[in-house]
């Protein structure tokens, strides 16, 4: 039953939780809206980590800038010194795991939408009045990362059979084939890409300004639960927040 | 006065003014229920032909078109890439450049949902393709969890759905194993007993025992093929 919402409620769900993520800066409310979109995460069967698996490499930088946030924030009391000078303050490790909070609700968020089959997700945008070519643009994009991936690594095993081994390389080098690689990575990408806009415009897209569908989404009585439960949630996280202040 | 499928006069095809000619005074005629195969060695213009064939040249690629090209009596250059999309379907070599939903009944929808046709319409075309290229399993599967062949099948059914009289095979077997290649030449055949205009390019001479005549594209010229590719 779960799995069968409706893609607009769980749209409306990301947009709530993500909102409240970006409105909220005290820490308490971040970590309310945090657990909440746990919660609804697990209800909503999302696999967050997986979500976390793949996108690992990014999550290092963004570590990186948790870091970066909390030691350039110089108010608030001293925690860390080395000799005068600050290097953390409470104020800074608030602001970055404030910054922390943000970027998992935003995780949780993405986790939420991947629930969503795709030809779904793209109706429930043109339901919502979203232009079906900017629906299908975004959907067509998401489809496009892995394919963007797979052609890195074929190039990366082309390069390692040659004999190159990238990991034992001293940076220097390991930068320079790296740079190498992204020409041909990218020049596959764009030929795919234009091979595929040429197979979808001898298909008719945008041959008309509107299309009709096969597919029409309607809300059940699950969906209007979903719905009230949502607002019933973020207008008391909004409540909470306006009580704590 | 007798239309053919398609009809291609004096056609000859250069990028702009500084570079060679890619074809040079082509004349070419598919008839209707017709299946014609090209071969020629790679760069020998075959993608330039099906470009120009389906309309993509001059309209989406810009270059330099002389001669003329019609579609059952229709001058092509007086219609728009989505008029053609109701005349001719394209099926291209890479079927992973073709299919762009994780589900095979979806992808056979796209099209006619862009030409705007009535959803029971579009189902009952779906039912009918199915039913012709016996997919009806495949029908719910994702395109990327099924073989080459059976991909390229799939990518076939989606444009069979627009109902189009003239298919151009671009290299479509190119990608695929014997089996794939045994399931396209079979839906070619279906399509040939339906009435369908075929046209197939392939650099590989036996991908073309289907073909009903074949010609030769050579240094941009066509001919008419005797026996055996240099």
């Amino acid at each position: 039953m779960i799995k069968k919402i409706d893609p607009r409620v769980k749209l409306l769900i990301v947009m709530c939780i993500s909102s409240l993520g970006l409105a909220f800066t005290r820490m308490p409310m971040l970590l309310a809206v945090f657990l909440t979109g746990m919660l609804l995460s697990q209800v909503l069967k999302a696999d967050l980590f997986m979500l976390i698996k793949r996108i690992r490499i990014i999550l290092y930088l963004f570590a990186v800038l948790v870091i970066i946030q909390s030691i350039f924030v110089r108010s608030g009391d001293s925690l860390i010194n080395i000799g005068s000078i600050t290097i953390l303050t409470t104020e800074g490790l608030s602001r970055g795991l404030a910054y922390l909070m943000r970027v998992l609700i935003i995780l949780i968020s993405g986790a939420i939408i991947a629930t969503c089959d795709m030809r779904g997700l793209i109706q429930g945008l043109v339901q919502m009045k979203l232009p079906y070519d900017f629906a299908f643009m975004t959907s067509i994009g998401i489809k496009f990362l892995p394919l963007l991936m797979e052609e890195l690594k074929d190039t990366l095993t082309a390069i390692q059979l040659r004999g190159i081994d990238i990991k034992s390389l001293p940076l220097k080098e390991r930068t320079e084939i790296i740079s190498y690689i992204f020409t041909p990575v990218f020049a596959g990408a764009l030929t795919k890409a234009k091979k595929l806009s040429l197979s979808v415009e001898c298909r008719g897209f945008r041959a008309f300004d509107k299309r009709t569908s096969i597919l029409i989404l309607k809300f059940s009585p699950v969906d209007y639960l979903a719905i009230t439960l949502t607002f019933l949630l973020t207008a008391t996280l909004i409540a909470a927040n306006q009580y704590f202040i | 006065m007798r239309h053919y499928a398609l009809e291609a006069k004096n056609l000859s095809f250069r990028y702009n003014q500084n570079s060679p000619y890619i074809l040079k005074n082509i004349d070419f005629k598919l008839q209707k229920g017709e299946i014609v195969g090209i071969v020629g060695l790679s760069g020998s213009g075959k993608s330039t032909l099906i470009q120009i064939m389906n309309g993509v040249i001059p309209k989406r690629i810009p270059g330099l078109l002389e001669g003329s090209i019609c579609f059952n009596g229709e001058d092509m250059a007086e219609k728009d890439l989505s008029c053609l999309a109701k005349e001719i379907g394209t099926i291209f070599q890479d079927p992973d450049c073709q299919i762009l939903f994780p589900c095979a009944e979806d992808e056979m929808a796209f099209g006619p949902e862009n030409l705007c046709y009535d959803p029971y319409t579009i189902i009952e075309r779906i039912n009918s393709t199915t039913k012709m290229l016996a997919i009806e399993p495949l029908r719910y599967r994702n395109p990327n969890s099924v073989s080459g062949g059976e991909k390229q099948i799939i990518a076939l059914a989606s444009v069979l759905t627009l109902n189009v009289g003239i298919m151009i095979f671009d290299e479509s077997m190119s990608f695929i194993d014997e089996r794939g290649k045994g399931l396209i030449k079979n839906a070619i055949l279906k399509l040939k007993e339906q009435g369908k205009s075929i046209l197939m390019v392939e650099h590989d001479l036996s991908n073309l025992e289907v073909a009903d005549h074949i010609f030769l594209l050579k240094n941009g010229t066509l001919e008419a093929f005797k026996g055996v590719i240099e």
